[in-house]
């Protein structure tokens, strides 16, 4: 790949492109081998670095410190402060996902034209579904293989049947998965299919180039036009990127506003409207080993509760954090320790109402709100119950629901059941996390309420696009990563008929 | 870490230590050198877990001394004093308490599980 590493760049660097795209995602991955394989000339800009498979850390802490914003450790303020969990380094969070993937809901799509009919032109399902058999072929995208799922995966289906609730095997874009459960470290063996090892590769055989280590400080603008970035290269050079036809921000639905915050672009609701799912983690604890370590990181779903806006997914995430949920402290805990290898953790994925914003803080650092409402809540609490039904069904001795005010260690399905109507109300009794985030860079028609128009522009400033999530309308209630490559193939597309 | 007192980074040390001890059967979090995980950590925590971090040191350290029950600082408690203090923030009301206990936690199975003998003693291969 043409990648220059900005920790070799000391020196004020220039350069000309057609187009600059600011992030390496799969949002920019898209964008970039759409354009680069209609010949123009890209130049893409990526604050973290790019990471050979086979350098990718064994542990926990190495894996979030090399490949992670801010090592996982930003924090969404508000009633229920959480986690933002997102990826940093070449192929952006596709590098450090479960690999889930997910066509953006028929539902969601008609909830979208029908709030905005202006949307319908660009979000036609004709096209979104021809886009979507691309991805899939080009990504691996295919349900996971029970011989890979390791029993983490296989115990999930049999609580789901228990309970006569639809699941499947998660369709993820993998090739060749060896079921090491590393895919949140990054995949040592290149199986998953992410966009460092597929469309960016792709992109820059087309001659598009990578600035890695790069951190974009502002859009340049010139008479109500974008026509380049300025950034920081971790050399300590500056960098310079003309850009003849277009800027692209694609750099997540966190750091898009923030860039246009930073860069006097304030138009319309810029960072407002933030949108996410937040998520917990039901622990159950089973006679036999289970090692949820091992087999495919997250390989199998619970979807028969999705239009109510709740998903369960099997997780799998490295050893050092399965522990730091376990209970206890001191010698309690370090004996509880013992039950690693017997623990399973299932999530549920709330298609969330609450709201939030984002805003530059200190030193230019996000400040990230996030409010529940009470009827989030009310699924967390609902789904909460039917985790922890569905590992009592599955065989599990003891469920660890993980929230504060309720008992640690459930061993009877009647008190799990109780939970969905008495378990805790306040939102800061749940331990949770955010990964999926929506909303902040609004498309829409009508530009008092919207950042960019229908087909990627932005309202106000000529020849800027944003591709990422922060255009969805809302949260979609599914892993966005299929949709995310789907819309920003269709804002390239939208560049290339300017 | 970058600025913090030798003292501080005992205290710190003692705290992490206590979180996962030795048990008569099996090395806790005591027993692994944190040479290279020090420098590490301070490198890549953003500003904000720099800050908990510090503050979780000094309330954690000094909370026992007013605290009924306890009379002393962290340092100078007993094993079973230090397990009863933990756990009292692992499930105190206060949001923030609680919190900082969490962060505790986190950041001792991070150090713990980057050593492989530690992985390997609890079945974790690789």
């Amino acid at each position: 790949m043409n990648v220059l590493d900005g920790a070799t760049i000391a020196a004020p660097h220039a350069l000309d492109c057609d187009v600059a795209i600011v992030g390496t995602g799969p949002a920019g991955a898209a964008a970039a081998r759409t354009l680069a394989l209609a010949g123009l000339r890209v130049v893409l800009l990526e604050e973290g670095p790019w990471v050979q498979p086979r350098d990718y850390p064994v542990d926990g802490f190495s894996s979030m410190a090399l490949l992670y914003r801010d090592m996982g450790a930003n924090v969404a303020l508000g009633n229920a402060p959480m986690p933002v969990l997102q990826g940093r380094a070449v192929g952006g969070t596709s590098v450090v996902n479960g690999a889930i993937s997910w066509r953006l809901p028929e539902d969601v799509r008609a909830g979208w034209v029908a709030a905005d009919p202006g949307l319908e032109q660009t979000l036609d399902a004709g096209t979104l579904s021809a886009l979507f058999d691309e991805i899939e072929d080009d990504l691996g995208i295919a349900p996971t293989q029970a011989s890979v799922a390791g029993p983490k995966n296989l115990l999930m289906a049999q609580g789901a049947d228990a309970l006569g609730l639809e699941h499947r095997p998660i369709a993820r874009n993998t090739r060749g998965c060896e079921g090491l459960g590393r895919c949140l470290q990054g995949c040592p063996h290149g199986r998953k299919q992410s966009m460092d090892l597929t469309l960016l590769p792709v992109a820059c055989h087309h001659g598009a180039q990578i600035l890695s280590r790069v951190t974009v400080a502002a859009v340049q603008t010139e008479h109500g036009r974008a026509v380049g970035v300025i950034g920081q290269a971790a050399g300590g050079g500056r960098v310079t990127v003309q850009a003849r036809l277009a800027v692209v921000l694609a750099a997540s639905a966190i750091q898009t506003p923030m860039l246009l915050h930073k860069s006097g672009i304030r138009h319309g609701p810029v960072g407002q409207n933030l949108q996410a799912h937040p998520g917990v983690a039901v622990v159950g604890q089973f006679a036999e080993t289970v090692r949820m370590w091992n087999g495919a990181t997250q390989g199998h779903e619970v979807i028969g509760l999705r239009k109510e806006g709740i998903k369960f997914e099997a997780l799998g995430y490295d050893p050092a954090i399965i522990a730091s949920r376990m209970d206890g402290m001191g010698r309690a805990f370090a004996r509880n320790l013992d039950q690693l290898a017997h623990e399973v953790h299932w999530g549920v994925a709330v298609r969330a109402h609450g709201r939030g914003r984002v805003r530059v803080g200190w030193r230019g650092r996000p400040v990230i709100q996030y409010n529940l409402t009470p009827r989030d809540v009310d699924c967390i609490r609902r789904g909460v119950r039917v985790l922890g039904e569905m590992l009592f069904a599955a065989g599990a001795l003891r469920v660890l629901p993980g929230v504060h005010g309720w008992a640690p260690v459930v061993t009877d399905r009647r008190e799990i059941v109780r939970f969905q109507t008495e378990g805790p109300r306040q939102p800061d009794a749940y331990h949770g996390a955010i990964t999926h985030l929506f909303g902040t860079c609004k498309m829409a028609t009508d530009p008092t309420h919207a950042v960019v128009r229908p087909d990627f522009r932005h309202h106000t400033v000529a020849g800027l696009y944003v591709a990422d999530s922060s255009v969805f309308p809302t949260a979609t209630g599914v892993n966005p990563q299929t949709s995310i490559l789907a819309l920003a193939t269709l804002c390239a597309r939208s560049i290339l008929r300017q | 870490m970058n600025g913090w007192l030798t003292v501080e980074m005992r205290w710190l040390r003692l705290l992490l230590d206590a979180t996962v001890p030795d048990l008569p059967d099996r090395a806790g979090l005591p027993q692994v050198d944190l040479t290279t995980f020090w420098p590490e950590l301070a490198r890549v925590a953003p500003p904000l877990l720099r800050l908990g971090l510090r503050f979780t040191t000094w309330t954690f350290t000094w909370l026992p001394l007013v605290l009924p029950g306890y009379g002393r600082p962290f340092f100078a408690l007993s094993a079973d004093r230090r397990d009863a203090f933990l756990a009292q923030m692992s499930d105190t009301p206060v949001f923030l308490l609680r919190q900082l206990a969490a962060t505790l936690k986190v950041i001792a199975c991070f150090a713990l599980f980057r050593d492989p003998p530690s992985r390997r003693a609890l079945g974790v291969v690789p």
